[in-house]
């Protein structure tokens, strides 16, 4: 186990180093950069004061340096102005647009987004597992076939479509808004336990509309998988030998069934805190999604990179955790596969 | 009784694997305030890469003796497990790859007195795993069905019938 371990962080490590100089890249490959933009805007209007700062942040920041020098400093492996003062460092930089460091801008919206897109995942699973696991002992039965149709339509129906049509049904028949992750009076005031108490109030609609089409997904996804499994040989050796019904599905069949959820994984980390952006938009919730792309659209290139980075970060980490949860679950050669150390 | 070694060549290259992960976990370290929890991180993965590299000198330090009343690892930490004292016997196959090709095996054996654990990287392995298994069918030690899976793919003319439904 030692060894995987090592060789898988052997990949993570310059994986992780190659996506941070994509992401670099890719925030720069468009002409011009948030400041430019700024300028030309400020230069029509004739503002020279606003000129100045920009030219100061244009320096502090490198951003008249060459790409490479950017990169290395945003990173924190080579010395700006300020010393080292990058990401290694925790200073994540400036966000152009919000007028304010990135760590800050991002600190609040991560955390909602967090708690979301985790309640999300919980609401799939707890949801969709029993009714998987339900639909496949019991197939062709009044419930599988209910269960089905109701999993088709959550397959088929878009989210933000669910989320326009609960948010006009709540308005029409209950005159309530549904938007947003919480009262009015707390958005920017710090967390408090009504603050709290609002946000899990506000979170259920939220929750079952990101959530429906995954679990549709995952529903017919453990149907499949387990149908598979329990027609197999061994499952048919192992309840003629007398093995109760129970046991013989959860021993083996159902942990056979569970390995590409657990391959899965890998994506629910980035999905915490990146997921459900178009329906962040239409209900207007104070999630990182819309905050993403519209750094993205206005090129404000520390905002946007740190968020694609962190996103790497968790993908990479995600896929180390499945992959390690993998090992210890299913240790066996696949057949045609050759040992070669 | 015969006696087997790891490869200088594959040891080369865990030796080269230790040093690659050092430089890149500890180097970062070097750089100035570095964030509490990224270094706490790095330093975890140095620890690693650290252990890896002593384990990687232990097998170049030791020697397996496989006879007829047991295996006895040779050298720095040396473990002895007699046959009638071996109590588990697991073979792991492990991959990085996502099509699970071009991996390795472990071996797991649990004695009274210790644990030895050997990778398919050891000369003799396939001999060496095939006796163990030979063994457990003998104790009668229960044993998984995908550690019965991996040596039909390493031996296949080991066929084992152990118990299928076992407890582990």
């Amino acid at each position: 186990m030692l060894t995987y371990l090592v060789q898988r962080f052997l990949i993570m490590i310059p994986t992780l180093l190659v996506i941070s100089v994509i992401t670099f890249i890719i925030i720069q490959l468009p002409p011009g950069d948030y400041l430019s933009n700024q300028m030309e805007e400020l230069r029509a209007q004739g503002d020279t004061a606003a000129l100045e700062k920009i030219d100061f942040l244009r320096k502090e920041y490198g951003l008249d340096r060459p790409l490479l020098e950017q990169y290395a400093i945003w990173l924190g492996i080579w010395p700006g102005d300020n010393g080292f003062s990058g990401v290694l460092q925790g200073d994540f930089g400036w966000s152009f647009e919000y007028q304010r460091p990135v760590n800050e801008v991002v600190g609040e919206r991560m955390l909602l987004s967090f708690v979301l897109n985790f309640h999300v995942v919980l609401f799939t699973y707890l949801v969709a597992f029993p009714i998987g696991v339900y639909t496949a002992i019991r197939q062709y039965s009044l419930s599988d076939y209910t269960m089905t149709l109701v999993g088709y339509l959550g397959l088929a129906t878009p989210n933000f479509l669910l989320a326009l049509i609960l948010l006009w049904l709540t308005n029409r028949y209950f005159g309530v808004s549904i938007g947003g992750l919480m009262d009015e009076q707390y958005i920017g005031q710090p967390w408090s336990w009504a603050k709290l108490v609002s946000v899990m109030q506000h979170l259920a609609i939220p929750v079952i509309v990101i959530g429906t089409s995954g679990t549709a997904a995952m529903i017919r996804r453990l149907r499949a998988n387990l149908l598979d499994e329990l027609q197999k040989q061994y499952v048919v050796t192992a309840r003629a030998k007398g093995l109760p019904r129970r046991r013989a599905l959860i021993k083996y069949p159902l942990r056979m069934a569970l390995n590409p959820f657990i391959a899965d994984i890998g994506n629910l980390l980035p999905q915490m805190i990146s997921g459900s952006a178009i329906v962040a938009v239409v209900m207007s919730l104070p999630t990182s999604g819309p905050m993403l792309v519209h750094a993205l659209q206005s090129q404000d290139q520390y905002l946007a990179g740190s968020f694609l980075l962190f996103l790497s970060c968790l993908t990479v980490a995600g896929m180390f955790l499945s992959d390690v949860a993998l090992a210890v679950l299913d240790p066996r050669i696949r057949m045609g596969a050759e040992a070669q150390r | 009784m015969t006696i087997h070694a790891y490869p200088f060549r594959a040891l080369l290259a865990d030796y080269g694997r230790a040093v690659c992960g050092l430089a890149l976990t500890v180097l970062p370290l070097l750089t100035e305030e570095v964030v509490p929890g990224l270094a706490y991180a790095l330093a975890g993965l140095a620890s690693v890469f650290a252990a890896f590299g002593l384990r990687t000198g232990l097998r170049h330090a030791g020697r397996l003796e496989l006879s007829a009343t047991g295996l006895r690892w040779n050298g720095p930490l040396a473990k002895t497990i007699a046959w009638n004292e071996l109590s588990s016997v697991d073979l792991r196959y492990f991959s990085t790859r996502r099509d699970r090709g071009q991996g390795w095996m472990q071996l797991d054996l649990r004695g009274s007195r210790g644990t030895i654990r050997l990778e398919s990287t050891l000369e003799g392995f396939s001999q060496v795993a095939a006796r163990c298994f030979e063994v457990a069918r003998e104790r009668q030690l229960p044993l998984r069905e995908a550690a019965l899976t991996n040596l039909r793919s390493l031996a296949p003319e080991q066929s084992i019938n152990g118990p299928r439904w076992s407890t582990s």
